[in-house]
């Protein structure tokens, strides 16, 4: 684990780093405040880090003042340094957001037992954050496909809808669903339909763009945010996708079946519609493809005209 | 005061107007005589460079700057269990920092 030790005494500095490396540490050096605060502050800092009290530039407790400010993650954990045992400076140095304090000269015992115990505290915090994402992560996409959950997609498009109302920008959405999906359970199973929704999503992040944003709001029923996308350049994309879709097999080997999807196309420009108005335009079009022989995209409202098109 | 061995250096701390106290040499150290040994060459350097400073503090009448100086003088010597390079009337007890 790599170590800053913060100290401008070459001597004490020198002691430091020297148990340290015995210890097995990977020690980062520095001999004043402000080069303290840039490594705390660089990518891949050490999370361990030995202040001296009074440093050149910024001193030991403002140094942990301000790495507590920025909020940091993950937690870096502050051993201050001094020779200030009285019980006042003790708690000025712990309110400054040091987690430690160790009193000069150092028993290197004492050091170790110190350095051990922020150690812990660390590895307890990296197992907080890995829960914590998982259950974010749980908590935001579909387990079965993997794409956003219900809840996300609709976050994710209304958070889309105030970009365009800033940036005055274009918005498409795509409402996308599986057709005759009931047969496909009905007749392969349901082992099978979850192939196939699991393959369908693949294949649907694999066919957008990085910022474009898919979710599952249904049994079989998806929804697609296309930041940027007019009319015309949504409904090409919702073509593509049903075309891709079509073209290919779904699901495992052992029962590869022959799926097709309808999409209905809606979109806006700078944000003027609500996000529920441009779900419900987007389904009406879906509606519109079911009842046209599936396997088919249509817009509502129509889409803007191509240029070459426009009256 | 010197040296390039732990042992010239262990030997130096047998006397009884010592420079350096023995535990408070070989404690922080863990009785490595080559680091300690490395230390001291550090501190003779450092302590040079602090008196240096000190002393034209003086003669400026930087009170803020001298008092801080002392008392990071005072700080390594002890780091390093010298007391004997510090004034006689320096109050024992930590250093500085």
């Amino acid at each position: 684990m790599k170590v800053l030790v913060a100290e401008d005494d070459p001597v004490l500095q020198r002691i430091l780093e020297a148990h340290l490396r015995r210890w097995g540490y990977e020690v980062t050096l520095a001999r004043n405040g402000l080069d303290a605060s840039r490594i705390l502050e660089s990518p891949d800092a050490p999370r361990l880090a030995i202040l001296d009290w009074i440093l050149p530039g910024i001193e030991g407790p403002e140094l942990c003042r301000r790495i507590r400010q920025q909020g940091n993650e993950p937690y870096t954990f502050l051993l201050l340094l001094t020779a200030r045992s009285e019980t006042e400076a003790v708690i000025k140095g712990l309110e400054s957001g040091a987690d430690d304090y160790l009193v000069k000269p150092i028993d290197p015992h004492e050091l170790r037992a110190r350095l051990q115990a922020g150690e812990r505290i660390l590895e307890l915090q990296d197992q907080l954050i890995a829960v914590r994402e998982r259950f974010r992560y749980q908590a935001m996409h579909d387990s079965l496909t993997g794409v956003w959950n219900r809840g996300a997609i609709l976050e994710a498009l209304a958070r889309e809808l105030v970009r365009a109302r800033r940036e005055d920008s274009h918005l498409g959405l795509l409402m996308l669903d599986v057709d005759h999906f009931k047969r496909v359970n009905d007749t392969s199973g349901h082992p099978a339909g979850d192939a196939v929704l699991r393959d369908l999503g693949r294949r649907l992040r694999g066919g957008l763009r990085a910022y474009d944003a898919v979710g599952r709001v249904g049994g079989e029923e998806f929804l697609i945010v296309l930041p940027g996308c007019n009319g015309s350049s949504a409904r090409s994309i919702a073509e593509r996708l049903r075309a891709a879709v079509a073209s290919q097999t779904m699901g495992r080997p052992e029962f590869a079946l022959g799926v097709t999807v309808s999409i209905g196309v809606a979109a806006c420009q700078g944000g003027c519609i609500e996000a529920n108005v441009l779900v419900r335009m987007a389904d009406a079009a879906l509606f519109r493809a079911k009842r046209s022989g599936r396997n088919r995209v249509e817009a509502d409202p129509e889409p803007d005209p191509l240029p070459h098109q426009a009256a | 005061m010197k040296s390039d061995t732990g042992q010239e250096g262990a030997s130096q701390c047998s006397g009884s107007s010592q420079v350096f106290d023995r535990d408070g040499l070989f404690a922080p150290v863990g009785g490595d005589l080559e680091l300690a040994a490395e230390l001291i060459g550090l501190f003779v350097e450092e302590d040079a460079r602090l008196l240096d400073e000190l002393r034209a503090a003086i003669a400026q009448g930087e009170s803020r700057r001298i008092e801080a100086l002392a008392h990071r003088r005072k700080g390594t010597a002890l780091t390093i269990g010298a007391p004997g390079t510090l004034p006689p009337w320096t109050t024992p007890g930590r250093g500085s920092g």
